[in-house]
């Protein structure tokens, strides 16, 4: 009897390797849209020494911790800034109308981003981004022009930037 | 005699007030902001979750606030599309504007699905919006209705980035935030980070009619009233970047380690904006005479100018120290002086 020559078994894997090498990518065309979405998200990650944004879990509660800090500092800019509500500027004009103007950041459309710092990792950054506006308000007498509801009239776009060390806060 | 002058009195009346309505309407002409706009709703798994804060599910909450939202909505020509994403599907292809049929499609969101096994793959339903938004004319605002907890697939505020590459000021992403765990909240400012264009809204607090009725103002369309000018900052316009805190020690000017991070974030900042001069600004706080601040502040700009420069701040930048003559902030408590102490990058 013969003994099957090594070769053989050689070509059986070669053919084998080959074969995969064919149906893999067959079977992720084959795949489902979501499929091909997913493994795509999951090539991202994998490829990534970074986690991406969405899936970065201390990017997040660095997020969240910059927000409340952030919500404090907007304050403190509103409460502080010199034509603020608390010093409304309050004039006559020609027309014989009275307008009542101050300026203040609209908190309702500040937002927060918070970065991992690219030269060093222990440090995050954090924006606050938001527009500071110029408020007004118009009516017959000063008394009701500053009692009265006020429409923005200018803005201007604004970013405060700030860095954390890990564990430092942020302040 | 008073009998036959009531009626009288009453016809005046009626044309008087027919006679300030249309006074009234003629003096506030609608003008639209957008050519179409989409209705994209987060059909997750989470979304049929109850939220504290809104007092219900998400997705309960959702629907009606759609409803609302559309009510609010003027008949100014758009093209609209109401479509859902995890998972994407059309509930209204781009259609002119007609409240019944956006009414209808928003009426076909279900509201009692499985949670368990639906995940939230945001990134994806963007992507998959992106056909919808290629075959749109014009500006398309696009208002999405989430909790931002992507947990699966593609990186929606990569993705969101992509499209608003692929759009160049065509399109816009309005979030309205059911967020409501960390990372949901920051995927959702991710967003909303990416353009100035877009109007910020809190699910909760567009329940109040007034609230909601100024998004969709913000969102929808202008007023050409007979009142004064706006001038709003546009999207895309120079912001004013301020370091929040660049401890300079004190009397020290000198650049040290942690101020790198800030200083690049500043450097990435300045490189996509759309200006390309700007001033660096010192200033500080009231302490201290008027000589010693201006060159102090001055140096400190100089310091940040000098590092800008260096790591490869191509556009131009200008010097200037302010000192304590231009406070921004009331020097009279501790917290205005800190918020007077700060380097400011203005465009010039």
């Amino acid at each position: 009897m013969r003994k099957v020559p090594a070769p053989s078994l050689l070509a059986s894997l070669a053919l084998t390797s080959l074969l995969l090498a064919t149906a893999l990518p067959a079977q992720a065309e084959d795949a489902s849209p979501k499929d091909a979405h997913a493994a795509k998200g999951q090539l991202l990650a994998s490829t990534d020494p970074t986690p991406p944004i969405h899936m970065d879990k201390d990017l997040a509660l660095e997020h969240e911790r910059f927000t409340s800090f952030a919500r404090g500092h907007v304050q403190r800019m509103n409460a502080n800034i010199i034509g603020g509500k608390h010093s409304m500027n309050v004039r006559k004009g020609h027309d014989g109308m009275f307008r009542a103007t101050y300026k203040a950041i609209d908190t309702a459309e500040v937002v927060c981003q918070v970065r991992r710092a690219d030269h060093d990792p222990s440090y995050f950054v954090g924006v606050i981004i938001f527009k500071e506006q110029v408020l007004e308000s118009v009516a017959k007498n000063a008394n009701d022009c500053r009692n009265g509801s006020f429409q923005p009239v200018a803005e201007t776009a604004h970013r405060v930037i700030f860095s954390s060390k890990r564990g430092g806060g942020w302040h | 005699m008073s009998m036959r002058k009531g009626p009288l009195y009453t016809v005046v009346l009626a044309a008087l007030l027919v006679l300030v309505m249309a006074v009234q309407a003629q003096a506030e002409t609608l003008k639209p902001k957008v050519d179409n706009f989409i209705l994209f709703t987060d059909y997750s798994g989470s979304m049929n979750m109850r939220s504290d804060a809104i007092g219900s599910t998400k997705i309960v909450h959702a629907k009606a606030l759609l409803s609302k939202m559309n009510a609010e909505i003027p008949a100014l020509n758009y093209q609209s599309g109401v479509y859902t994403f995890a998972p994407f599907s059309t509930l209204l292809a781009p259609v002119a504007y007609d409240k019944g049929k956006v009414l209808t499609a928003t009426q076909a969101i279900k509201t009692d699905y499985e949670i368990y096994g639906r995940n939230t793959p945001m990134g994806m339903g963007l992507e998959d919006l992106d056909p919808v938004l290629a075959k749109m004319n014009g500006k398309t605002a696009v208002i999405i209705l989430t909790d931002g907890d992507s947990n699966y697939g593609t990186d929606p505020v990569a993705e969101a980035k992509a499209l608003y590459t692929k759009y160049n000021g065509r399109v816009c992403f309005h979030v309205v935030s059911y967020a409501d765990n960390a990372r949901g909240k920051m995927v959702v400012d991710e967003i909303r980070a990416l353009n100035r264009c877009t109007v910020s809204a809190d699910a909760k607090a567009l329940g109040d009619a007034a609230v909601l009725k100024k998004f969709v103002r913000d969102v929808f369309y202008d007023v050409e009233a007979d009142a004064a000018p706006r001038s709003m900052a546009p999207a895309g316009a120079c912001e004013t970047i301020t370091f929040g805190n660049l401890n300079f020690g004190f009397d020290k000017f000198q650049i040290v380690p942690d101020m790198l991070p800030a200083l690049e974030q500043a450097l990435a900042v300045l490189k996509t904006s759309s200006c390309d001069k700007f001033i660096v600004e010192g200033h500080t706080d009231s302490v201290g005479g008027v000589p010693y601040n201006q060159k102090l502040s001055e140096r400190r700009a100089n310091s940040v100018a000098k590092w800008l420069m260096e790591k490869g701040f191509a556009g131009k930048l200008s010097i200037e120290g302010k000192g304590k003559l231009q406070p921004k902030y009331d020097n009279n408590t501790s917290e205005g002086r800190a918020l007077n102490r700060r380097v400011e990058i203005r465009s010039n």
